[in-house]
Formats: structure tokens, sequence, C-alpha cells
């Protein structure tokens, strides 16, 4: 005889189907007892208690006496519902001589199969007696449970971290022992966090990127260093396994760029693009990753079948046309809420009949600012995917792109990034690229073979650009110029009273990329001989508040000035309109920054007679004494104090010295010097003015 | 060819010389009991008739035992030189077993179920199957890499192929040919629109397609649905129908006895209980006013219900508490005893969901009979494409009651010219003559392909 248990939550809702069933079981040889949960003991206190139903069928039946009778004797173990399965499944690791099933058909099966199994199954029965292992184990381990998270916690800690031989023993056993990732990965993490905590960042670094080596999946690779990498620079620390998160998250890019939408792949790569253009790598900090070699830096960009995807160039029906002798030229800037570069353009070719100028603010059309903001849907489109991204911007730039002969975008930013999404057709395309873009997304989105004319403001910057925009090399790609601002300096050279020869100017403080500690630090070699030195900070104040890393240095600087400046030593002015003005009392203009591509408030402080100080920018070192007379260039701020001391050491040498500047100012940047660069680029010169 | 430690091989182990060689994803091939069997065994076997080296790619056979079981009367005609690799990929919704259940799928089974069918979908937007495409996919460029393929044919379902057949052309470049069969981007049970082009379904789908060879549906509706989609794939869009094997169609007919008339069904249920009612009731009806049907017997056979619901469905309900009303339900018939059951029967019935976008499979083979054909479905439903011209077909104009009467007398008075011109009618739905012309004309296709 086969014994078998049929457990049902309810009482069964196809009588006939039962029937025929019990018949067909008992014509095999089954002995059946239904049990249906109707029939347990009712308790308020399991019906109460959060569970589902399944747990709080199996909290009844464990009290009922004929069902562990009928358990302990059955052959064939049945859920006849859903709600069953939990029952019976328990029921199934206390008894493991049992079959356990779920449904009727598949009980015959097995009671068909005892039937023809004979003895075997029999003395197998007999043999087989008691509860699961796993079941035990189970048991055991609720019991040790308290005892065995307490004792992780304290291997995996910091006390244990701070010993070499804890380290060694931990990223060896990481490393080298077989264990799922979904071990492997929370353990790894729990290890660094508890050498990072003991002071060795390096080491939990090289720990958490050889333990993800060993884990297959390139998705699990990518969220499980990329997300703690995004946290670190969030606290304001560069992670030491920055390149490994962002390769992990491009290699998971290309893994999905075989999928059906380019959406993933997309995001994944944006993941990667927060990691390396993160502005606590590049902004607030006044070093980068990126300074010594930044084509090794980006590599891992460059390599990405998707970002290689995702630069491809996508070509123009046709070439940018001279501009027709017939009528004006016709000029379109295009930007994105910063033109502060562009009024002195906007003026001089808005004054001219012949020709014709519109401004477009990117920021200002809602259809274009909307898609400037999701660079992520600007690749999935690139890719293939966000079919409904273009149309709005096209309907928002194309009449423009259509109208213009020249079309002149200031700032690598987003505003480019959309004009490239368009087929130019016949029109020009001049980009320029101050500084800071290098450090962003947007020209590694940007199609470069839709640009005619890359124009930088540095040699620098353009050497830079080169070395992280492959695409610049290619066929195809714009044309690359080095063309001065054409910064209007007229104004700027007023009388200075003597006092002025003590006081040194800094124009633009506010990124932490302008270093005023550097100047701050010059300030004080300066006042060590000369009590009569102070630093005027003009423009608005260091911004302190995008990141831990900006935090830092601002409170830094905050305590320089809690020094400094109830002693008259530093002066803030703030933001102002008028910089000439605010020049008339600067004796010495400085350029402390760590980087830049030309630094206009330097050539506008010059241009007032201010005798400059140029800091060897520390980020493209050289660059600062190929732009300028060599002798306004310092390498540090002893050899910065010892120049101003020389040139302001009596008043006639400081201003003789501030009308030379003055002069090369004017005879070098100027626009009446340089616009006429401007005019070739634009198809322009020659044409009559009025 | 070896395979790796879990794959199954069956068949030849060494490629035949001198014959191109053709991967066919087949997952529901032989052994399989399902409908789906009898259609890709003629492929397989039609593929290594035109001289292609054969390789079939489809599931462990126990992944059957879950949902309709196993018929291995079905492998019997399989051509013993075509290869057979089992990948071991099963559906984990359909397991039966409660000792490999984890305790948190046996806390709450159907929350287990969802969740699993949502994370399918993050794979591949097919629920149940979707899961399978890493496997799928590792495994048919693991296969290409050792025994390369010069031609890949798919079938869906399950769609996942899709993922495979893709990363092979695109990986490998090997050209594809896809019998979708049913399609997907048309409902043929609703006749609309089952997703958008620009869904992710719909994305897929149009990759898929464009990058075909040749491209398979069952029939003119379905393929106007792709034309219509798809203008630009026109040459490429073939109808291939399901046919009928002859081998299922009974030699002979029983004489009918008027005391006792035999209905039959046979096929998988995949109706919905309402629409069993329905019939069950015009049944009954027709018991109520024709002595002749009060003293006949429906008997169902087939596939009803899969894993724990198998045989235990409210259909089964239906059908055991209407034994008083002489319905029987004897369970499934293998593929060797299917023209025995046909000559045990003097009316076949022809249940069907559905309208102009179903064919059916079995219509063919019931057409092919030489019984009357009672037929229980829409009346713009392809299968008439089929039975028109039949003179044992009962049509659908009538209430289904009185197709039933009419049913009756039709076995009753068939005359043996009736029976020869039903037979007749439908003899060029032969699977062979449907699927061996589509089977040249593409292997022609990939054959100038590679010439060019």
């Amino acid at each position: 005889m086969i014994n078998v248990l049929v457990v049902a939550a309810a009482a069964p809702g196809r009588p006939a189907v039962l029937a025929e069933s019990m018949r067909r079981l008992a014509e095999a040889g089954a002995a059946v007892t239904l049990i249906v949960g109707d029939d347990l003991a009712y308790s308020r206190r399991y019906r109460t208690m959060p569970g589902t139903n399944g747990q709080k069928l199996w909290w009844r039946a464990m009290g009922d006496g004929k069902l562990r009778t009928a358990a302990a004797r059955a052959d064939v173990l049945v859920a006849l519902d859903a709600v069953a399965v939990h029952t019976v499944w328990q029921l199934a690791r206390r008894h493991r001589g049992a079959d356990a099933v779920l449904g009727l058909t598949p009980a015959l099966r097995r009671v068909e199969a005892r039937a023809a199994g004979g003895m075997g199954l029999r003395v197998r029965r007999l043999l087989v007696r008691g509860p699961s292992v796993g079941y035990v184990r189970e048991a055991v381990a609720r019991r040790v449970k308290g005892y065995g998270r307490a004792a992780a916690r304290h291997a995996t800690g910091s006390a244990v971290q701070g010993t070499r031989l804890g380290r060694v023993a931990w990223s060896s056993a990481l490393t080298s022992l077989p264990m799922p990732a979904r071990a492997r990965l929370p353990l790894a993490r729990r290890v660094a966090d508890g050498m990072a905590r003991a002071g060795y960042a390096d080491q939990a670094g090289t720990t958490l990127t050889a333990a993800v080596r060993r884990v297959p999946q390139p998705r699990r690779r990518a969220r499980f260093l990329s997300t703690p990498a995004l946290n670190e620079l969030t606290a304001g620390r560069i992670p030491t396994y920055l390149h490994e998160a962002a390769a992990a998250e491009l290699a998971d890019a290309d893994a999905l760029l075989t999928g059906p939408a380019p959406g993933p792949a997309a995001a994944a790569v944006q993941r990667a693009a927060k990691l390396l253009f993160h502005r606590v790598l590049h902004y607030d900090s006044l070093t980068s990753p990126a300074a010594e070699d930044p084509a090794a830096f980006l590599a891992p960009w460059h390599r990405s079948a998707t970002c290689r995807a995702l630069a491809a160039p996508r070509g123009r029906t046709g070439r940018p046309a001279p501009v027709p002798k017939n009528r004006p030229a016709r000029l379109l800037f295009l930007y994105r809420i910063n033109d502060n570069f562009l009024k002195v353009l906007r003026d001089r070719y808005a004054a001219r009949d012949d020709v014709e100028v519109r401004c477009v603010n990117v920021h200002a059309d809602e259809r274009l600012e909307s898609a400037a903001i999701e660079p992520q849907q600007y690749a999935e489109h690139v890719l293939g995917g966000a079919p409904d991204y273009v149309a709005p911007v096209a309907e928002a730039l194309r009449p423009h792109l259509d109208w213009a002969d020249t079309v002149f975008v200031d700032w690598f930013s987003p505003a480019a990034g959309l004009l490239t999404l368009l087929d130019p057709g016949s029109t020009r395309v001049v980009v320029r690229l101050h500084s800071f873009e290098v450090f962003d997304i947007w020209p590694q989105l940007a199609d470069l073979s839709r640009v005619d004319d890359l124009v930088f403001v540095s040699e620098h910057l353009r050497r830079y650009a080169r070395s992280i925009l492959p695409g610049l090399d290619e066929p195809g790609g714009p044309r690359t110029r080095v063309l001065p601002h054409p910064a209007d300096l007229n104004g700027f050279a007023r009388p200075k009273p003597p006092s002025a020869r003590f006081a040194l100017g800094l124009i633009g403080v506010s990124a932490i990329a302008k270093d005023p500690r550097w100047a701050i630090d010059v300030l004080r070699r300066l006042r060590a001989e000369d009590e009569r030195y102070h630093l005027l900070l003009i423009g608005a104040d260091l911004r302190g508040d995008t990141s831990a890393a900006a935090r830092r240095y601002r409170r830094a600087y905050e305590e320089d000035l809690a020094e400094l400046e109830p002693v008259g030593a530093v002066r803030r002015l703030g933001q102002t309109d008028d910089v000439p003005r605010a020049l008339t009392e600067v004796g010495t203009v400085l350029s402390s920054s760590v980087r830049e591509s030309f630094h206009w408030g330097l050539a506008e402080g010059a241009a007032s007679h201010a005798v400059p100080v140029v800091r060897d920018w520390p980020f493209f070192p050289g660059a600062a004494a190929q732009l300028f007379p060599p002798e306004w260039v310092a390498a540090d701020p002893a050899a910065a104090a010892a120049r101003i001391l020389a040139a302001t050491a009596t008043e006639e040498a400081w201003r003789k010295a501030g009308a030379e500047a003055a002069a090369h100012a004017m005879a070098t940047w100027d626009q009446s010097v340089t616009a006429s660069a401007y005019d070739r680029l634009f198809g322009v010169s020659g044409l009559p003015t009025n | 060819m070896r395979v790796r430690s879990g794959w199954r091989l069956t068949g030849p182990r060494r490629r035949a010389e001198g014959r191109p060689h053709a991967y066919y994803l087949a997952i529901g091939f032989p052994p399989a009991a399902k409908s789906c069997a009898y259609r890709m065994r003629e492929t397989a076997n039609q593929l290594y008739a035109y001289g292609w080296d054969v390789t079939v790619i489809t599931i462990r056979q126990e992944s059957w035992e879950r949902e309709f079981g196993l018929d291995h009367t079905l492998s019997e005609a399989v051509h013993p030189a075509i290869r057979i690799v089992e990948l071991p990929l099963v559906r984990d919704d359909l397991l039966t077993d409660l000792r490999q259940f984890s305790k948190e799928r046996s806390l709450d089974p159907a929350r287990w179920i969802r969740e699993r069918r949502a994370k399918d979908l993050t794979v591949f937007p097919e629920p149940v199957f979707g899961g399978w495409r890493p496997v799928l996919e590792e495994a048919i460029l693991e296969l290409h890499r050792k025994d390369p393929a010069d031609l890949l044919v798919t079938t869906c379902v399950p769609y996942v192929n899709i993922a495979a057949t893709l990363r092979l052309h695109e990986v490998a470049g090997v050209p594809y040919a896809v019998d979708f069969r049913d399609g997907w981007s048309i409902d043929v049970i609703g006749g609309a629109e089952a997703f958008p082009p620009d869904s992710e379904a719909g994305r897929w789908e149009a990759r898929l397609l464009r990058g075909a060879t040749k491209f398979w549906c069952v029939n003119e509706p379905i393929a106007d649905h792709y034309r219509a989609r798809y203008p630009e794939l026109g040459p490429k869009i073939e109808v291939v129908r399901n046919g009928f094997d002859p081998d299922s169609v009974p030699a002979r007919t029983r004489t009918p006895d008027p005391a006792n008339l035999i209905f039959g069904y046979l096929g998988s249920v995949n109706f919905k209980a309402d629409f069993l009612a329905t019939m069950l009731d015009a049944w009954r009806a027709a018991r109520a006013a024709d002595p002749l049907i009060a003293r006949a017997t429906l008997d169902f056979r087939g596939h009803i219900g899969a894993g724990a619901t198998r045989e235990d469905t409210a259909h089964v309900e239906l059908l055991r508490a209407a034994a008083g009303d002489g319905v029987r339900f004897g369970g499934a018939v293998p593929k060797t005893r299917v023209a025995e059951t046909y000559g045990g029967w003097d009316v076949l019935a022809l249940v069907l969901v559905g309208g102009r976008y179903v064919t059916s499979g079995k219509v063919y083979e019931v057409a092919a009979s030489g019984l009357p054909v009672l037929s229980v479905h829409d009346a713009d439903h392809d299968a008439c494409t089929v039975l028109s011209g039949n003179p044992l077909w009962t049509g659908v104009a009538a209430p289904i009651a009185e197709r039933i009467r009419r049913a009756a007398r039709l076995a009753l008075d068939a005359t043996p010219e009736q029976r020869a011109e039903a037979r007749r009618t439908a003899a060029r739905y032969q699977r062979a003559a449907q699927i061996a012309p589509a089977v040249a004309r593409l292997s022609e296709a990939v054959r100038e392909r590679a010439a060019a």
C-alpha cells in the first residue's frame, strides 16, 4: 500500500476532477488521506501574525496531530493548491523518504512509479528516514546565527584589517577562494571598508578590484565598483579604483550594446561619464588625475565600442558654402547661458550692414534646454534609440541652421552637441572651446564630422584637446585654430593712486581652480617684508558647495580670511559690473590658477597698468610662458613674491612695469588687433562696414 | 561533435561529409509531445533531404515532462542522420517536485513566478522564456565555433530564440531563416497588433526580420499583417502552411452505428473553459432535441493543463462533470495512434479559438480524414479556407447544436464518394508538400547569397 497525504488549503474547487483522481490513485494502489485547511485547528494568534497564507497554514498544520501522523506515514506528500505548498514543503524536509509534489497528476505519476518500483523504493523508505540535512542545518544555524554574524563583523573589521597579516589573509581569501559572486562581493566590500577605516585606502581599492575580477558578469562588476566609487567622489575623495569602475561600466555598456535597445548601454555610458568627468576630479581639486596623461586617463572611454559608436561620424550632405556676394552674411551665435565672451563679437558684427546676426541661447528655449540636460538620452539617440529626442531639437534649431551661413557656438557645451545632431548641410559650423569643457562629456558626444572649425584660445588647450578627442586627428575632423579672444581692453587704463602699488588683485575667485590660497601664500610672503601689501578679491566669492572636496578647500580658505581680513590684509570686493574701476586700486594683478585657457582677467589687469604675475599653471606646465612674456611667470609663490617686490620697489619702477604690461596687452590681445582673425574665420573680411 | 557537460547529443557525432551544415533551433522538437513537433520534424527532415547536414538545437527531454510530456513515437520518423543537441534549459514555472522548491518559493508560489517573469522580461521581452537568452546565445556561438554553421533556421515560439539567432548572425554572419509560424506582433486570437513597432519586442522583431533570408508564417492573413508592417520585406515573406502527416489520417473509416455515434475531439486544449462550456451546452441541447445525439458519445482526447495543473483544470472539471451526457475525457494520444483514434470515431469536432489569423494544425488532418467535420469556431476563422469545398463539413452558419445534428446526419449519410472527395480536397495540404518547396527556396537563396 502506498500512503498518500493530500493537503489542500481550502475545499477543492473541482470535485469531479478530485473524485476521478482519487479513483485513479486507488486503482494504482494508493491509500489517500485528504486534509483540508478548514479542518485544522483555528488559532487567533496565527491569524493575526504577519506571514503569507502559506505560512499561516503551516503554523496551524504544525499543531495538528492527525496531519503529523499522516505525514510520518506518507510515501507521497501532495499539495493540492498553491497555499498548501509551504506546508508540504516543510513536511517534506522532515520526512526524507517521501515524494513531495504539487498537483494530482504529478502525484499519480509518483504513485505509479512507486508501484512499479517494487522493493527498491520500500527499502529506500526504511533507510531514508527522518529530517533532511538542510532542515537540521537550518535549525542549528538559527541558534548560532547571532554568534556567527558578530564573528564575521569582527573578522572583517578595522582592527583585523589594521594588521598586515589580516589584510594579506583577507585579500588572498577574496581572490583565491572559490565562492559565488553574491558572497564574494559583499564580503569584499566589508573587508575593503575595514581596510579603509584602518587607514589603508589604497589596499582597500586593490582588494575591491581584485575581488571583482573574479566576477564574470560585467553588469555585476560594474555596479559593484561604480556605486562606491561615486559615493567616494561625492564625499570628495578620489577612489583608487576609479579607472576600474569606469572601465567596468564601459565593458557593461559594450555588452549591452548588442541588446535590442540601446537605452541600457547609454545608461552605463552615463554612469562611466559620471565617474570620469566628475567635478571632484577636475574642478573641485587643485590637481586632476587627467593632468599628467590625459589620453591614458580617458583610454577606457576611447577603447569602448559604445563610446566609439557614439563618436562615429554621421557625416553631412553638403559642404560649407561661401557667403553669397549678393546679400549680407548671416551669422548665428549659439550658446547656453554664458555669453560673457560673445559680447564683443556680437556687438562687432551687429554693427555692420554686411552681416546679419542672430543669437540663440539654448537655455532660453525649453525644447533645447530639455535636451541639453539629458546627455544620456542624447547618447541613447545616437546609438539608435530615444526616437523622440531629436524632433524638438530639430524644430528649434533647424530654421536657424538653414538660415545661417555660419554658426558660431561659444563653449563646447550641450549647445554644440545638440547642433551636431543635425546635418548642417551647406552651413559652416564653428565651435570655440575655452577650457573646462575638456573635462566634460559633451565634446566626447558631439559629432566632430559636423564641425568645420574648432577654435581654441590657446595652443596648450588645443594640445590637450587633441589628446582626449581622437576624432580631431581623423579624416573628416574639424580644422583646429588658435585665435586669441578679441577682448575689448579699451577703457581699462585709468589713473591709479600711489597706494595701489601695494595692492594685489585677483579677478575671479569663484572656482577652486582659481586657487586663491596660492595668492594668499604670495601675500603672506610679501607681508613678511612689508605689511602694506594687501590682496583685493574681485568677483563672486569662492563657491564651496559643489562637493565635499570643494567644501574642504573652502573651509581652509575661510580660515585664511578669518585671520587676514580683520587686519585689512585681504578685502573681498565681490561681484562688480565695473571691473576697470575696481582695477584702479590694483597695483599687481595675479593669475594664481591651477589651470587656465588664457585668463582674461589677467589681460584686463595688465591693460589697466597693473604689474602681471602669473603662476606657472601646474595643470599646463610651461603654457603660461608661451602665452605671456616669460618674465611675468613665476614658478612658485616665492618667485612671485620676489617679482612683485622687485617690480613695486619704487613707485616709478611699478608705474614703468605697469605701462609696459599695458602696452603689451593692447598690442597683443585687444580686439583692434585680434578681431580681424574672426572676420576671416566668418568669411566677412574685406566687406565694407558702416 | 563533442558537447559540454549538461548538454545531451543524440544522432551521429561526426558531421556528414560534403553537406553544408544547418542548425535548426527548434525548441519543442520531438520527442516533446507538442503540436509544433510535427512541423519541426518535417522541417528538419526536409532540410536533410535537400542536402543539409542538420543539427537540431532544443532543450532537455526531461523539461517536456513538466509540460505536456514526451511522445517517443514522434522521434521514430526523425531522419537518423539528424543530430539533436539538448540544452539544459527547463521551465522552472512548471516544476512540481516540491523538494526542489526554495523556501521563498514555497511560501508564495504565485509571487515567485511573478517575480521570475518580471526578471525574464529584463533579459528579453518574453515572459517565462526570456531568461533563457544567455544560455541560448552562448550555446549557439559555442556550437558554431566547434561546427560552423552555413545556415540557421529558427522557429518560434519561444521568441527568445530571436536573440540567439541575431547573435550568431551578427557575430559570425551566418544567414538565417525564421519559421515564425503564428508571428509575434499580431495577436492571432484577438486579431489586433500585439505590440507597437517602437516597443522593445517591436525592435527585436524588426531587427530579426530585416536580416532574415526567408520568413515563414502559417497562413495568408498573418503574412498580410507582416507585409503591411514591413513593406520592404515583401519577397522574403512566405506562407508555409502546417499541413498533415499522411500517417495521422485513418486508412479506413468505421461504419457508423446509429445507436452509438462517436464524436471525437483530438488536440491540445488551448481555448478557455467558457468556450468549452458553450460547446457542452450545445451538445446537451442537441441531445435533448435529437435521439441520435442522445445516444451518441463525445470523446475528448489531448493535452489539458501542464505542470501541477495537468489534467486538473476547469476544462477537465467540465468534461468530467458532463460524463452523464455522454462526454468522456481520455487524456493524450501518442502520435502513432492518432490515425487509429480517428478511425474509431464517426465525426471529428474541430474546436478552435481565434479568427482570420488562426488556421490551426489540426484542421488539415481533420479535413483529410474522410470523416464529417463539426466546426466549432468563428465564421471568419482561417480554418474555413482549408475546409471550404469539403462535402462533409458542417460549415459554421448554423447554431452549434444544429451543426452537431447535421454532423450526425453526415456521418450516417456520407457516401464513399463523398469521403473520397473530402480526402482529395485536402490532399494538397500534405505536410511535406508545404514544407519541401519552402526548404528548397530557402536553400537556393542561401546558395545564391554564398555565391554572390
